[in-house]
């Protein structure tokens, strides 16, 4: 197979895919897990809050850098 | 003396000249001095062939709909009107951010001093008859396979074999087929496990209410890539059919006018919806939940991004249809149809051959005619195709009854209900 396709980039494709897809997914979960938590425990809330928005900045972040690099190209 | 050759006015100014004249693509290689070469335009025919672009277009379009919206209408993160209004709209934007793989669609694939704009019909017709067939019956196949399939089939007929090239269609076509999937439904099955393993089994029904919220933004990327990817591939192609009527010079870049008109196609297509495969996609195949859904839409972007990044020419169908499949192989107790998989294989499997033959088939009546002969090839495909469709009507798939399948009990249908946008309103 590998006459006809370039196996380094394959891999590359794969592992980044594999950490972009997973590590997006996970640090999303972890926000909507630390959400549903602040709901049930007002006095936990804020602390609770702000993991949740700091997974979320860095999904957006991830998200926006992705997007640059496939476009910029 | 006057000859046409090759889409060229051979004018040959010394009526007893006996010298070769070898033309490959828009250059004269040899020949002697007293022979001229003019261009010819066909404006009837590139009309034709222009408009049978942005019908591939708008149906590459409602094709591929379910993409990226099939696990957001299915989940109840967006109501099937919304999601195909916001998938058009990012379709369209998508369609003017870039123009870097407007040119690839046909590149490497066949040799480009064999294409002319009877082919490019031929092979646009295959894909189109393709892609309606698969739409009626609610399987979700690549359109860029179809058009590649198509173009193959047309010029096999026309110029023969030693003008379609093999190791591109391995490499190009037939790798990334078996590769997409694979690498979307492994991304997604551990996304999919990982979702799951986080979130708190008793409280699903509130954290089910933010995934839908994070399917809005995945959902809306993977119509931006669907977007930048297939809008071009038409673009491709007419730019094509300009450079066969030496209306452009070669590896020219797609005027603006084509620009709008193929973002504009592939939007209306989008937001005509093809209900059949949004079903297929986010019903039959396995029941999806909202965090299956954001773990496969969130896979399938990851893929998708990245394989364009690396130059891996990868299929946005199969890498939906794989996430999907993996984000069912991902979640403990998922029931996945195994047999909706086979058939989706099966369509894959026969894309590229059934568009070919097609394409050939009609390649083989307007190769070397006319305007005439491709709009009578024209308006009886029209008219069978039109009947393909009255056909499927028979069992209308709509946006109002996309998400009325299987068994209820399956189904968390308050949630579908009560949509994420209504919710948050």
């Amino acid at each position: 197979m590998s006459g006809y396709v370039d196996l380094s980039t394959l891999r590359n494709v794969v592992l980044v895919a594999l950490v972009l897809g997973v590590g997006i997914t996970a640090l999303f979960s972890v926000a909507v897990r630390a959400l549903v938590t602040a709901d049930q425990q007002p006095h936990a809330s804020i602390r609770l809050r702000l993991l949740a928005a700091g997974c979320l900045l860095i999904v957006l972040a991830t998200v926006a850098m992705g997007l640059w690099a496939v476009l910029a190209k | 003396m006057v000859r046409i050759l090759g889409g060229w006015k051979v004018v040959d100014i010394r009526a007893n000249s006996r010298h070769a004249l070898l033309i490959s693509g828009e250059e004269l290689l040899t020949g002697p001095e007293s022979w001229i070469l003019r261009p010819v335009h066909d404006a009837v025919l590139l009309f034709i062939v222009v408009v049978t672009a942005l019908t591939f277009d708008f149906t590459n379009g409602f094709h591929d709909t379910a993409n990226a919206m099939a696990t957001s209408i299915a989940t109840g993160a967006l109501r099937p009107r919304t999601a195909v209004a916001l998938s058009a709209v990012l379709n369209l934007l998508g369609a003017f951010l870039s123009i870097k793989v407007a040119a690839t669609i046909a590149s490497g694939i066949v040799s480009s001093t064999a294409i002319t704009l009877p082919i490019v019909f031929a092979g646009l017709l295959g894909a189109i008859t393709w892609n309606v067939i698969t739409w009626s019956f609610g399987l979700p196949s690549s359109s860029s396979h179809a058009l590649i399939g198509g173009v193959i089939g047309a010029t096999l007929v026309s110029a023969g074999t030693s003008a379609v090239h093999g190791h591109s269609i391995v490499a190009k076509v037939l790798v990334p087929a078996v590769l997409s999937p694979v690498i979307a439904g492994l991304v997604a099955a551990l996304a999919t496990r990982l979702a799951y393993r986080t979130a708190q089994p008793d409280e699903r029904p509130r954290s089910h209410r933010y995934f839908r919220f994070g399917q809005l933004a995945s959902a809306s990327l993977v119509s931006l890539a669907h977007g930048t990817n297939d809008a071009q591939k038409t673009m491709g192609v007419i730019t094509l059919a300009l450079i066969a009527d030496h209306r452009l010079t070669a590896h020219a870049d797609p005027p603006p006018w084509v620009i709008v008109a193929c973002g504009i196609a592939i939007a209306a297509g989008t937001y005509f919806g093809g209900w059949r495969v949004v079903r297929t996609m986010g019903h039959r195949l396995t029941h999806i939940e909202p965090p299956q859904g954001f773990a496969a839409q969130t896979a399938a972007a990851a893929v998708l991004l990245t394989a364009t990044q690396g130059g891996l020419p990868l299929s946005t169908t199969h890498i939906t249809s794989g996430a999907v499949l993996g984000s069912g192989v991902g979640k403990r107790e998922a029931r996945i149809r195994w047999g909706v998989a086979g058939s989706m294989l099966v369509a894959w499997l026969l894309t590229l051959p059934a568009a070919g033959l097609v394409a050939a088939g009609i390649g083989s009546i307007v190769d070397g005619g006319g305007s005439l002969q491709v709009i009578l090839v024209a308006v009886v495909a029209g008219a069978l195709l039109f009947g393909v469709w009255l056909w499927s009507h028979r069992n209308p798939v709509t946006a109002d009854n996309v998400n009325d399948f299987g068994d209820p009990a399956d189904r968390a249908l308050e949630d579908l209900e009560h949509p994420v946008l209504e919710q948050a309103g």
